[in-house]
């Protein structure tokens, strides 16, 4: 840790005259440190869940570790602050932003990496407790033995803490600033909105060397059933929830002070119907956007520049996203059905590199030998879009779609942008925090979120019918 | 439009008289909206509110303002400096650091908080991005110590520099500081709605800077006739006392009856816009010194 400490400030020292490469070079610095720190405690959440055999139970306990990577930055960094706070210790700066992404990020990793280690390992995990292997010798085999897809994971969380803007524009002051928010400065601080494009199309190069390196995006989801709870630690799942109960309970703080706030306003409860269809128009059209972009995928399939571009990708700035749909698009003269649409492209923008790269080209490649063995048969594109890879593709697609619907719930910097007057919840919620309410502003952050929910479930359901109706 | 705020009165008492329909675009802060309106100039804007006075020479160079007849009403003495033609003000307080009794020393200038203050005690706003962040960097550069020595004392003991007053003000309502730089008016919230009168205000000897908040008329308009009444309106009684009641600032007539928790706010003194070109003029120079002084 000094080392990469003095390191850095060799590094800030040197190019001091060069903002932007002192920037870059921190970011970098900071997102390695993110994707080690939640690889490192993405194991030990793995480990955790382990214990838990494969249930409704796990889902539950997943669906709790994922929570901190899609509640709003503002209620993360406050309730890490508020964590570290009772520690004694103040947070601010890189350490600050390594901190809150690794919160963020490490029940993300932990759930992708206990699917590898049952996918590829289970069986001989299995075999090799009966056979009276140490836990912690099997472990460190097993990470060993994985070690390539850790790399591939260790190099998606680098590019999405790259990339970040709210935690490091509230947490990171200027030593964890990112390039995103040199961005965000450049355009909405000193309106250098040349200097913030070219920034913006040289980071999304920057990251797009990766995929050079990188054949493959996240590493595949297992389907395979095994139980390996004796190999899994209770200590760590215990660890794993209680970081997720913190988070979420202290960014539920005040829920009550809230509720009634957002109770007795009649000006808010005459228009929470208003707002709740537009927070559902929002979640809905999103994940629509992403559910058709995918079958548009699927029906190209296989498509070598598509995938590359696609894997290479990584999202423009959203500001920079924002801001050109406001200057293309005058919400003002739009009804709001319209606008929410607007919205919606572009936060599917925003965020399909990373839903492309968690689930959908694994699901595509899942299907190419089929396609290529049907194309030998002499089926046509549509036949094999139509009776051979929609049924199978359906279920993945819609919980993509769904995943995309639920953090769409909690947009709110892309729309306030685009839209100037508040027609979701989300927007809502950030009015009301700029009028001293933040308790009714997390009331109604944890609103938009149950919406978000709402429509991810649709579309599980959606996407169970669809799977049960193509094996009639 | 903030539920709790005065907009949706202002355009309920407004919209009686005047055969017309107010339709508001929140443009974030005043920062925001200048370079929104940078963007796409010709956006329709009838009336743009809340500009802060360090930005108005900012603003005047970017759009070009209808020249709006000067207020008729008795104004408060002490913002008769901060009139200009084209911009007129509605509402107004002094800025300084609010605190909780007893979680900090209570100071009576810079040099002293600087001293006694803990590290890693105040929270503040970013004055590239925030229009009260602009207000601290110009209450700093008064003081007679070299500026980068008051930015390198300061670095110590901010906590946080956020991209708004929200943001800002979000550490301080969580506890995670001891002290924001926010308006003197904040404490009206606490006093009347949270009934917390924990939440006190620092009297600096030297003074204090003030935000204040103006209307202007883009040339661009196209409702410029009801854009002007609107201006006027805003300095009626009625939307002064709206304004004051809800928005929790103080209005700029001076014969506004407010409400009796008004009358507990501490008498502080205001800087006045002596050297405000001057700041206005060094700006870049002045947050590129900051910049350098963070890392």
């Amino acid at each position: 840790m000094k080392f990469w400490i003095s390191g850095e400030r060799l590094v800030a020292n040197y190019f001091m005259n060069n903002e932007i490469v002192r920037i870059v070079l921190q970011t970098s610095i900071q997102s390695v440190w993110s994707a080690s720190s939640s690889i490192l405690f993405g194991l030990v959440c793995a480990w955790g869940l382990l214990k838990i055999p494969q249930s409704r139970l796990r889902g539950g306990v997943q669906i709790l570790l994922l929570l901190p990577s899609v509640l709003p930055a503002l209620y993360i960094v406050t309730a890490s602050l508020e964590v570290f706070s009772h520690l004694q210790w103040g947070l601010y700066g890189l350490w600050a932003v390594v901190v809150v992404h690794t919160l963020m990020n490490m029940g993300l990793v932990g759930v992708s990496i206990v699917q590898l280690i049952e996918g590829k390992m289970g069986g001989m995990i299995e075999l090799a407790l009966v056979e009276g292997a140490s836990r912690w010798i099997l472990f460190k085999t097993t990470i060993a033995y994985l070690k390539h897809e850790i790399v591939l994971i260790f190099f998606y969380v680098f590019a999405i803490s790259f990339v970040s803007l709210s935690v490091p524009l509230l947490v990171g002051g200027d030593s964890g600033a990112t390039v995103e928010v040199y961005i965000y400065r450049l355009a909405l601080g000193r309106g250098q909105f040349s200097e913030a494009i070219l920034l913006s199309i040289g980071q999304i190069f920057f990251l797009a060397l990766f995929s050079f390196f990188l054949q493959r995006p996240w590493p595949r989801r297992s389907r395979a059933v095994v139980s390996l709870h004796n190999f899994g630690s209770a200590i760590c799942l215990g660890f794993s929830l209680l970081i997720s109960a913190i988070l979420i309970f202290s960014s539920l703080s005040g829920f009550g002070l809230g509720l009634s706030q957002v109770l007795e306003n009649q000006v808010i409860m005459a228009r929470l119907p208003e707002l709740l269809v537009g927070s559902f128009t929002e979640c809905m059209t999103v994940s629509l956007l992403v559910f058709g972009l995918l079958n548009v995928y699927l029906f190209l399939w296989p498509h070598a520049i598509l995938h590359r571009v696609s894997l290479g990708l990584s999202a423009p700035s959203t500001v920079l996203i924002a801001l050109g749909l406001y200057a293309i698009f005058d919400s003002q003269n739009h009804n709001d059905l319209i606008v929410l649409a607007v919205v919606a492209i572009g936060f599917t923008l925003t965020v399909w590199p990373t839903l492309y790269r968690l689930r959908g080209y694994e699901v595509l490649r899942r299907l190419e030998d089929q396609m290529a063995q049907a194309q030998i048969l002499g089926a046509t594109r549509r036949q094999i879009f139509l009776d051979i890879t929609l049924p199978q593709a359906w279920s993945d697609f819609a919980f993509v779609a769904g995943v995309a619907a639920f953090w769409a719930s909690g947009d709110f910097a892309l729309s306030t942008i685009i839209v100037g007057r508040d027609i979701t919840l989300a927007m809502l919620a950030q009015t009301l925090v700029g009028g001293y309410r933040i308790e009714a502003a997390a009331t109604v952050t944890w609103l938009a979120l149950v919406v978000g929910i709402f429509v991810f479930l649709l579309f599980q359901g959606v996407g169970r019918v669809g799977y049960k109706k193509s094996y009639t | 439009m903030d539920p709790y705020g005065p907009g949706l009165e202002l355009k309920q008492e407004f919209e009686k008289n005047c055969d017309c329909t107010v339709e508001y675009v929140d443009a974030g802060g005043a920062k925001m909206a200048m370079e929104r309106m940078k963007l796409d100039p010709t956006r329709r804007v009838d009336l743009i509110l809340g500009l802060d006075h360090i930005l108005l020479s900012s603003f005047a160079q970017t759009i070009k303002f209808q020249q709006l007849s000067a207020p008729d009403v008795p104004l408060r003495e002490e913002l008769r400096p901060f009139i200009y033609p084209r911009f007129i003000p509605y509402d107004w307080s002094p800025m300084g650091f609010v605190y909780r009794k007893g979680e900090v020393p209570v100071v009576s200038s810079w040099q002293e908080a600087f001293e006694q203050w803990p590290d890693r005690t105040l929270s503040l706003q970013d004055p590239e991005l925030s229009a009260p962040g602009l207000e601290w960097l110009y209450w700093l550069y008064l003081q007679p110590k070299e500026l980068t020595k008051n930015f390198v004392q300061l670095n110590r003991i901010a906590h946080s520099v956020s991209p708004s007053w929200s943001a800002s003000y979000g550490f301080f309502r969580k506890g995670q500081v001891q002290a924001a730089f926010t308006y003197l008016t904040s404490l009206i919230y606490h006093w009347s709605e949270e009934k917390n009168e924990a939440y006190q205000f620092m009297q600096f000897k030297e003074g204090h800077p003030v935000q204040i908040e103006y209307a202007a008329v883009p040339d661009s308009c196209w409702n410029c006739g009801s854009a002007k009444k609107f201006v006027s309106f805003l300095l009626t009684e009625k939307a002064q006392k709206i304004l004051a009641a809800k928005n929790y600032m103080l209005p700029v007539r001076n014969d506004v009856q407010l409400p009796e928790v008004y009358t507990k706010l501490p008498n502080v003194k205001i800087l006045g816009p002596g050297r405000l070109d001057e700041f206005v003029g060094r700006q870049d120079e002045i947050l590129d010194l900051w910049r350098k002084a963070r890392r």
